[in-house]
């Protein structure tokens, strides 16, 4: 991988452990906010649909009061391992590095002087500048995913842009056109529908391409039973509010499907880690915790090698 | 340590810190919604929404969509609306403005329908942020809602019907109840007089019902194609069904608008997200201006600065490597 070949032929400075503990905590993220996922944006906003009495009631407090407790616990795992990504990103590529450490960091001084709207305005374009650094600092990586990364980071660019000058509207900063957030989400489909293109796989087995069909099968079923609920649930779970023809947001979870599954089965691992996160994260990320899911995913897509970093000194230095 | 150790106690203690963090109920992450921030204004406000401070007060524009979760489903003919809010002595103003061609404020006829605006906040007593969708059962939502023809009156009759003749009542029983049944029952539509907004409460769809204590204060003015709505309430919510409103404490808000014209009414609306509304200590200083462009320059500038530097430190560790090849 680019950034081992690189690595190798760098000086080791720092401790090897966070390269070491990478791959878990990446793993036990990826459950975490999952499960998030499901559990608390999912099932509890459909809460208004849930009988006041009775079994069903019982399980959705069940699975609502989980939930409670599995979004601070995905939290803190997410920043964990954007730090120790970025930690591990210091020791061999310490320009990408500061940019992997500088959102936590800068999240968690915001969180201590406390939450306004110039705080969370300040949170959106430290995020949008991490976000456009990425790509920058790519080195070796395949075109088709810099481009990827480039569309991902201008659609939320776009969308951030919008909401903190609304967020600063205190200060009497000017409105931006809701055109802008619109675009955002186009940007980004455009980039979904090019996965399987520009992040190919070695080789598309059945898997994937069950998981592709299974993936637009299901948006497409979903759409059709009951389009309104669907467009909600889609708002609240991912931030995207459909403003494209229906069929293209099916072709687009088809297309990342596939391409997960692919990468997970037998091409990059850390493709198939990194697109699952940004897309955990969502469109505009309506938290500081869906901003760190999303950069970590963008990290892993541009730096692949961090899941499998040397973790001693290369051979001929002392 | 071996190289999956480190990862799997890694993990783990940073799982079982989140679980302890939410517990304890300590804030793991920052909200990234959009706010709308309620400036302390050094005068008394009127409910009128032309009231000279309001243009100094900076507003946000919340986008709207249709109503697609329920029938009657639809709307969505209204864009955004535009939201202000002030707080004065402990009683929070929201100005909500949105455009409108028409003002409709009758509905004496079944096919008439009328102009509303309505907010929604969390109830004191949710114990989760509720569904924005009138609640949920473990989440109610306290709901103030304005409507044109609750402030045109019912003096419209003559207008419409003006060759319309009534018998005289006996003077004794002109106000007995028995012969005006709507307001017996406590039908909202029916009863006169009082505030245009009407205080609701509600904890899901169909559970929407007229909330004990009447306290919200409202008018609206139509000009030139814009509605320009005024509400009012003190700070202190009374039942545990109320929104209440502290001052350094952020809530939720959420709009919803009819176009009486385009037969809106009932779940047929413009509806908004949740945005956070934030009650600021801060006095609103009308006269203090920022340069937003000179602002704005230097932000771009700042930033590019900060790529530029990545990027040529980034550059600079390429060229390094090549010199130091193994």
């Amino acid at each position: 991988m680019a950034l081992a070949r690189t690595a190798s032929q760098r000086a080791v400075i720092g401790p090897a452990w966070p390269a070491q503990a990478l791959p878990a905590l990446v793993f036990a993220t990826l459950v975490a906010a999952g499960a998030e996922l499901v559990l608390l944006r999912l099932i509890s906003r459909v809460g208004v649909h849930i009988p006041a009495a009775g079994w069903a009631r019982g399980a959705y407090t069940a699975a609502v009061t989980l939930g409670n407790l599995v979004f601070p616990a995905a939290t803190v795992l997410a920043t964990g391992t954007l730090l120790v990504m970025g930690l591990a990103l210091l020791r061999w590529w310490p320009a990408a590095g500061v940019v992997a450490l500088a959102l936590p960091a800068g999240q968690l001084w915001l969180l201590a002087r406390g939450t306004g709207a110039e705080t969370v305005a300040l949170l959106e374009a430290l995020l949008a500048t991490a976000l456009l650094a990425v790509p920058l600092l790519m080195r070796g990586t395949p075109r088709g995913v810099r481009l990827v990364l480039g569309l991902t980071a201008i659609g939320e660019t776009l969308a951030l842009v919008q909401a903190a000058a609304a967020n600063l509207s205190a200060q009497g900063a000017p409105q931006l056109p809701l055109a802008l957030a619109t675009g955002g989400e186009v940007v980004m489909l455009l980039a979904l529908l090019l996965l399987p293109v520009l992040v190919p796989p070695p080789a598309w087995d059945r898997a994937a391409v069950a998981a592709g069909f299974g993936g637009a099968l299901l948006v497409a079923l979903a759409l059709a039973a009951n389009g309104s609920t669907t467009r909600i649930l889609a708002l609240w779970t991912f931030g995207i509010a459909m403003v494209a023809p229906s069929p293209l947001y099916g072709l687009a979870a088809g297309a990342l499907a596939a391409t997960v599954i692919a990468h997970a089965r037998g091409g990059q691992p850390a493709y198939a880690a990194g697109l699952t996160l940004i897309a955990l994260g969502g469109y505009l990320p309506g938290n500081s915790y869906q901003a760190t899911l999303l950069l970590a995913g963008t990290i892993l897509l541009a730096f692949p090698g961090l899941l499998a970093l040397p973790t001693s000194r290369p051979p001929g230095e002392g | 340590m071996k190289r999956p150790r480190v990862g799997v106690l890694l993990a783990g203690a940073l799982t079982l810190l989140g679980v302890l963090a939410g517990v304890l109920g300590v804030p793991t992450a920052a909200s990234q919604a959009t706010t709308l921030t309620a400036v302390r204004v050094p005068d008394q406000p009127t409910l009128d929404p032309d009231w000279s401070l309001w243009t100094k007060v900076p507003g946000i524009d919340v986008p709207l969509t249709a109503q697609q979760i329920v029938y009657p489903n639809g709307g969505g003919t209204v864009p955004s609306v535009n939201l202000k809010a002030v707080h004065y002595n402990g009683t929070l103003y929201i100005r909500a403005s949105w455009q409108d061609a028409t003002q409709d404020a009758s509905t004496l006829q079944t096919t008439d329908f009328a102009d509303a605006v309505a907010l929604e906040f969390p109830a004191k007593s949710a114990v989760t942020v509720p569904s924005f969708c009138m609640g949920q059962a473990n989440a109610g939502v306290n709901i103030w809602q304005w409507r044109a023809d609750a402030q045109a009156g019912v003096d419209q009759v003559a207008v419409w019907f003006p060759n319309a003749y009534s018998d005289t009542y006996p003077t004794a029983l002109e106000n007995d109840p028995i012969y005006q049944p709507a307001r017996a029952l406590g039908n909202p539509v029916a009863l006169t007089g009082g505030s245009p907004v009407q205080n609701l409460v509600a904890q899901a769809f169909g559970t929407l019902e007229r909330a004990t204590a009447q306290d919200v204060q409202g008018r609206g003015v139509w000009k030139d194609g814009r509605w320009s709505v005024v509400f009012a309430r003190p700070f202190a919510g009374g039942a545990p069904d109320q929104a209440e409103f502290t001052q350094g404490v952020s809530t939720s808000l959420a709009v919803a608008v009819w176009d009486g014209a385009r037969g809106d009414r009932d779940g047929q609306k413009s509806v908004s997200q949740f945005v956070t509304l934030s009650l600021s200590g801060a006095q609103l200083r009308p006269g203090a201006a920022r340069d937003w462009n000179a602002l704005w320059l230097a932000l771009l500038l700042g930033g590019g600065a900060v790529l530029f530097g990545l990027a040529l430190l980034a550059w600079l560790g390429m060229t390094s490597l090549g010199r130091r090849r193994v």
